[in-house]
């Protein structure tokens, strides 16, 4: 996607940068900009997937996409989300642009690692989705052991994570040193806000995760056999592996957006955030626990006595995050500021937070836990982890330094409905989602036609619901996006932005 | 087992509530997995509805803090005291969460053992003990029942949501998950198959029988259902023990009870004196009151049949007798 054509005016001469100076970038924040553009890329196409799924689910009868069509959509769709969408979104499109500023450094540890990572992480995208486009996809996204691993290995997905996985160590690695090495004198580790642990956090458990995982992929795929051979050391290790990495980038994806709501709330409060010393202790807490429980949870299949050890651990995970949600709302509580749309974003985030973090509890509990995995409960505990909490706080940080990135103003009446649509639309489609889930509705299922009447009575109604919610979300996003870039076409502000930090 | 009645006597609260969330429960797990919800469901209600209190008199507070808002000890107190709430809340559900869990894991002695089989083309349901093999998926109630499903050539999810039952079967792998379903019924059954991620092949509904149908339902589909008559009535001679006291020959051959062979037609004395002839009603008489007309010489020790045999089996008995000459 071609940059902008208007943007902030380079600080040496004026004049608005060419494609090449953008190329050949060593600013952070035009890094920061160019993943910015690439995560909201990345948003419109998997969320349109999400759009496609919804319709389908609309009828009881698969009869928009064949069931392995339906497998590939919503396979396409989660990797695109969490490795393109979600992984980069706070850790390197805001936290290239934004974080040496509250940190007070000039710039990043090492630029040119910067621009070569956005490189890789952008050949790893088009590897990751092109495969598809032309009709290659052959990926069953399924935690369950497969007999046949050829396909795992022959897949270039594999390639293109590998790949993605790359660029986001090398973002981590840039990220951890500059906050050591790049601080302002007077930034002492305890004066720094909560976003900016929450990214170190996240950083760090990249930076520790990816060498691990490609070390072992590395050795299980040296094992690689003919195509005649079975039952190899890749087939049992490759899944394993690959789903404690999924679940540990997971887990390890929503820190970053914990810490942004913080970092909204605090440009809004009165006063400085409320136990600041303890968010941070929460914040490490809660990577600290999620790789953990991430790690007991991928060694499942192979020992049940885990299962209470793994419960224990997911129960205790969700009380660093409500520490961070009741502190928020003490702080809100004694009083607010300025009112904006970081502020509602903010709001919103910490209320999908809070329902995501309790339904953890439900799933993590164990014989309920073990009723309702695999179900939509599972899908909506997700989401709104996912996108309630992380995404909507992303949106309020985009829309809250839109003026200080890009020099422009936006109509603030606009942005507040655009994100009503959202609070809404989420709410709509997702917390159908916890009912179906309860009342037993499966994930990953297409089509629901031969159920009894009576349960198609509990079920169909709410699936509707949840695909007009989801319509209206569309709506609410696309809004987002074109209030946003309607500002672009005037004139820049001659006076300072409004946002103050 | 213990704890199962325990469940089902105080079931009264979760079988009140407006099934709004859960389906109809209608296994005892069910009974324990409700309790677990509706209170991780009070306690964050509880929980959300306090955060977005506090959230929302702080966005609408416009007018100079009072001392409540600066008094940050009062909000230190606030939030220790809901983390404290928070963490026995989790405590709880974690501790009867385990104690469930513990307890579905370990089938009673007494179960059923009800084997299914997950292939692409076919399910098949088999009860080794019954000798039924059948393609529908049928259950007894109020009897605690073993099921083992085993996946062959593809990995399976297998969901009753009624029964509160969720498994996933990787291939060629099989999982076991004990239950008793408290109420007869029909009750969808959720496949899932994960290569292809649809269903069709898979029945869909699980019937639960009372008692006496599901020993009818049983009987019709064992395999004794396509023995001709006297091979089954040998079977249930030898199954049901009759070996053990009758002897098959003309000679007593040191058994307890009368000699059965080449008996049936001719004539019998009884202890009272009374002369009766062996034939098809005196069979079917002697196996549901044993103790009205018992052979002369002999105690009547002999145990009645009367509710634990089909008709076709008291057929195929008589068929058998009729052919021991």
């Amino acid at each position: 996607m071609n940059p902008p054509e208007h943007q902030a005016p380079s600080p040496v001469d004026g004049s608005p940068l060419g494609l090449g100076a953008w190329l050949r970038t060593h600013d952070h924040r035009h890094v920061g900009i160019m993943y910015l553009a690439s995560v909201v890329f990345f948003f419109m196409v998997a969320g349109l997937l999400a759009l496609a799924l919804r319709f389908e689910l609309f009828s009881p009868a698969a009869d928009l996409l064949s069931p392995r069509g339906y497998q590939q959509l919503y396979s396409m769709h989660g990797v695109v989300m969490v490795f393109l969408v979600l992984s980069p979104a706070i850790v390197a499109a805001l936290g290239n642009v934004m974080l040496p500023s509250l940190i007070g450094a000039a710039r990043v540890a090492f630029p040119r690692a910067n621009l070569f990572a956005f490189y890789v992480h952008t050949i790893g995208a088009v590897a990751l989705t092109l495969p598809a486009c032309v009709g290659m996809l052959e990926m069953p996204f399924s935690m369950l052991p497969t007999g046949d691993s050829t396909p795992v290995v022959r897949s270039p997905m594999w390639a293109a994570l590998g790949l993605l996985a790359a660029a986001a160590w090398i973002n981590a690695a840039n990220l951890l040193a500059t906050v050591h090495r790049h601080r302002a004198p007077t930034m002492a580790w305890t004066r720094l806000p909560v976003f900016v642990w929450s990214v170190y956090a996240t950083a760090l458990a990249q930076f520790l995760l990816i060498p691990a995982a490609g070390v072992v992929l590395f050795f299980a795929a040296s094992h690689v056999p003919l195509p005649s051979d079975s039952g190899t050391w890749l087939a049992e290790w490759a899944p394993r592996v690959g789903g404690l990495y999924l679940r540990a980038a997971l887990a390890v994806a929503i820190l970053p957006g914990f810490g942004l709501v913080a970092e909204l709330l605090r440009a809004h409060a009165k006063r400085p955030l409320f136990a600041h010393l303890g968010q941070v202790v929460a914040v490490l807490t809660m990577a600290w626990l999620a790789l953990l429980v991430a790690s007991v949870g991928a060694f499942e299949p192979w020992s049940t006595h885990l299962f209470p050890l793994a419960s224990a651990f997911g129960l205790l995970a969700t009380l660093p995050p409500w520490f961070l949600l009741v502190a928020w709302a003490v702080a809100i509580h004694r009083g607010i500021a300025r009112r904006g749309p970081g502020l509602w974003y903010a709001c919103s985030a910490s209320l999908c937070f809070a329902m995501g973090t309790l339904s953890s509890a439900f799933l993590a509990t164990l014989s309920l836990g073990d009723y309702l995995a695999d179900t939509t409960f599972a899908l909506a505990h997700q989401h709104y982890l996912m996108l309630g909490g992380t995404l909507m706080a992303f949106l309020g940080g985009v829309t809250h330094w839109w003026p200080r990135i890009t020099g422009r103003q936006y109509r603030e009446p606009v942005a507040t409905c655009a994100c009503l649509l959202v609070f809404v639309g989420f709410h709509l489609t997702f917390f159908s989602q916890f009912v179906l889930g309860a009342r037993g509705m499966p994930r990953h299922l297409a089509g629901y036609a031969d159920w009894s009447t009576r349960v198609l009575a509990a079920i169909e109604p709410w699936q509707r619901l949840s695909t007009v919610g989801a319509v209206l979300l569309a709506v609410g996003l696309f809004t987002v996006l074109g209030v946003l870039l309607h500002s672009l076409l005037r004139e820049p502000a001659m006076e300072p932005p409004r946002s103050p930090s | 087992m213990m704890f199962a009645r325990m469940g089902a006597c105080s079931h009264g609260i979760a079988g009140s509530v407006p099934n709004f969330w859960l389906p109809d429960s209608a296994s005892t797990l069910a009974v324990d997995i409700d309790r677990l919800f509706y209170w991780l469901l009070i306690v964050g209600t509880v929980a959300c509805s306090l955060l977005v209190t506090i959230l929302l008199r702080g966005l609408r507070c416009r007018r100079i803090e009072p001392s409540f808002h600066a008094n940050d000890r009062l909000a230190v107190w606030m939030l220790a005291a809901i983390l404290v709430l928070a963490f026995g809340g989790l405590a709880a559900a974690f501790g009867r969460g385990l104690t469930t869990w513990l307890e579905a894991h370990v089938p009673p002695a007494d179960a059923l053992e009800i084997q299914i089989t997950a292939e692409p083309s076919a399910w098949r349901l088999e009860i080794p003990s019954l000798d039924v093999r059948a393609n529908e998926f049928v259950v007894p109630a109020e009897q605690a029942v073993l099921l083992r499903v085993r996946a062959v050539g593809g990995a399976y999810r297998w969901s009753a949501p009624a029964l509160r039952l969720n498994t996933v079967v990787g291939e060629g792998q099989e999982t076991s998950v004990w239950f008793e379903a408290s109420k007869p019924g029909q009750f969808d059954v959720i496949v899932g198959d994960e290569s292809i991620g649809s269903h069709g092949i898979a029945p869909n509904r699980l019937r639960v029988l009372d008692r006496e149908s599901f020993t009818g339902w049983a009987s019709e589909h064992s395999s004794d259902a396509t023995l001709p008559p006297v091979e089954l009535g040998a079977k249930l001679f030898d199954k049901l023990g009759c070996a053990a006291c009758h002897s098959t020959t003309a000679q007593q051959e040191g058994k307890a009870c009368p000699p059965l062979g080449g008996r049936f037609g001719g004539t019998t004395t009884l202890i009272d004196g009374q002369s009766v002839t062996f034939d098809a009603e005196y069979v079917r008489e002697s196996l549901n009151e044993p103790t009205s007309k018992v052979a002369r010489g002999f105690a009547p020790v002999m145990p009645s049949f009367r509710d634990r045999l089909q008709p076709r089996q008291l057929d195929a008995l008589v068929a058998y007798l009729e052919s021991l000459r």
